[in-house]
């Protein structure tokens, strides 16, 4: 069917499409709606997460945590990487395990597991909007990053 | 730890990335609402209707799903919550969206990063890619209806 067949097919359209200055006014205030409802949750979060990355708590996470991360094909100094890039940003975590000198492997894998699941804390207040529990999609990403990063480092011939 | 300064740099973060919000959300609202009073959106979410099916949505999700694909899960948010409002999206489809967002957003800057300490930036989006889709597809057929009967007179017999 091309497209004058299916214009003609249609009903005619009672609204009219035109933009006027309602829809400026319309869309700025329900964007600042929308900012106001996300700044509620982010303010107080993005400080606790800054104050959070001060202090050492992380980096001893990140030695128990280890031996898991020998399961997906990451050396255990990309522990702390990892939990900074889970609790607060990809950028804190790139600057965690920039020194390591990681090889393409194992840097993809610890990027693939990020790009799925990172700012847990701050993104996890964003999927409160989402109609489900936070933890039940953070505990997905969790699931999904791990299971995934687990094929790549089996299926990857090292 | 010099306390006070830390608690400083966080509130600054926290006033730069609401700042920076704001300056990509309003006008990316304000943008969508032009979309939509020109019937631009209803148009264009018909050409993403047939891949919406793999989730099981109505093609109207393509328009957050889109946006946060690209510019992040906090704008998609944004669209998905306006969604929900005006009632073209139901909480279950919703959920879906999210979890998709939740995996998958902000694919130029994101994955880019990476590249930085010598990961292969095409394997890591379309691994990102395959995942999400997996997961989120597993996910529709658990949580929602089959799209064979229209979803909406599904939610509505229920109800």
């Amino acid at each position: 069917m091309n497209p004058t067949e299916m214009n003609a097919s249609r009903p005619t359209v009672i609204d009219q499409p035109s933009v006027s200055k309602d829809t400026f006014v319309r869309g700025f205030s329900k964007g600042l709606k929308t900012l106001w409802l996300m700044s509620k949750f982010m303010f107080p979060l993005i400080i606790l997460v800054t104050v959070l990355g001060k202090t050492p708590w992380l980096a001893m996470l990140g030695n128990a945590f280890a031996p898991i991360l020998a399961l997906i094909g990451l050396p255990g100094e990309a522990s702390v990487g990892i939990l900074l890039g889970m609790a607060t940003n990809l950028y804190a975590a790139i600057g965690a395990v920039a020194p390591l000198n990681m090889t393409v492997k194992q840097a993809t894998i610890f990027g693939f597991f990020l790009l799925i699941s990172h700012g847990l804390l701050i993104e996890g207040a964003i999927t409160k909007n989402f109609g489900a529990p936070a933890w039940k999609l953070t505990g997905l990403r969790l699931l999904t990053s791990f299971l995934f990063a687990f094929l790549l480092n089996v299926l990857w011939p090292s | 730890m010099d306390i006070s300064a830390t608690l400083l740099q966080g509130a600054q973060n926290a006033f730069y990335q609401v700042g920076k919000m704001a300056l990509i959300l309003i006008p990316i609202i304000v943008f969508l609402e032009i979309l939509r009073d020109l019937h631009i959106v209803q148009q264009g979410s018909r050409l993403f209707a047939p891949l919406m099916r793999i989730f099981r949505l109505p093609g109207e999700a393509a328009v957050p799903i889109v946006v946060g694909l690209v510019f992040g899960i906090l704008y998609g948010a944004g669209v998905l919550i306006q969604a929900g409002k005006d009632g073209s999206l139901n909480a279950k489809e919703m959920t879906v969206i999210g979890l998709f967002l939740s995996l998958n957003h902000a694919i130029i800057e994101d994955p880019l990063l990476f590249t930085m300490i010598g990961a292969d930036y095409l394997l890591l989006q379309a691994l990102r890619l395959v995942a999400s889709v997996v997961i989120t597809a597993l996910f529709a057929m658990w949580l929602l209806p089959p799209l064979s009967v229209p979803v909406r007179e599904v939610a509505q017999s229920n109800s």
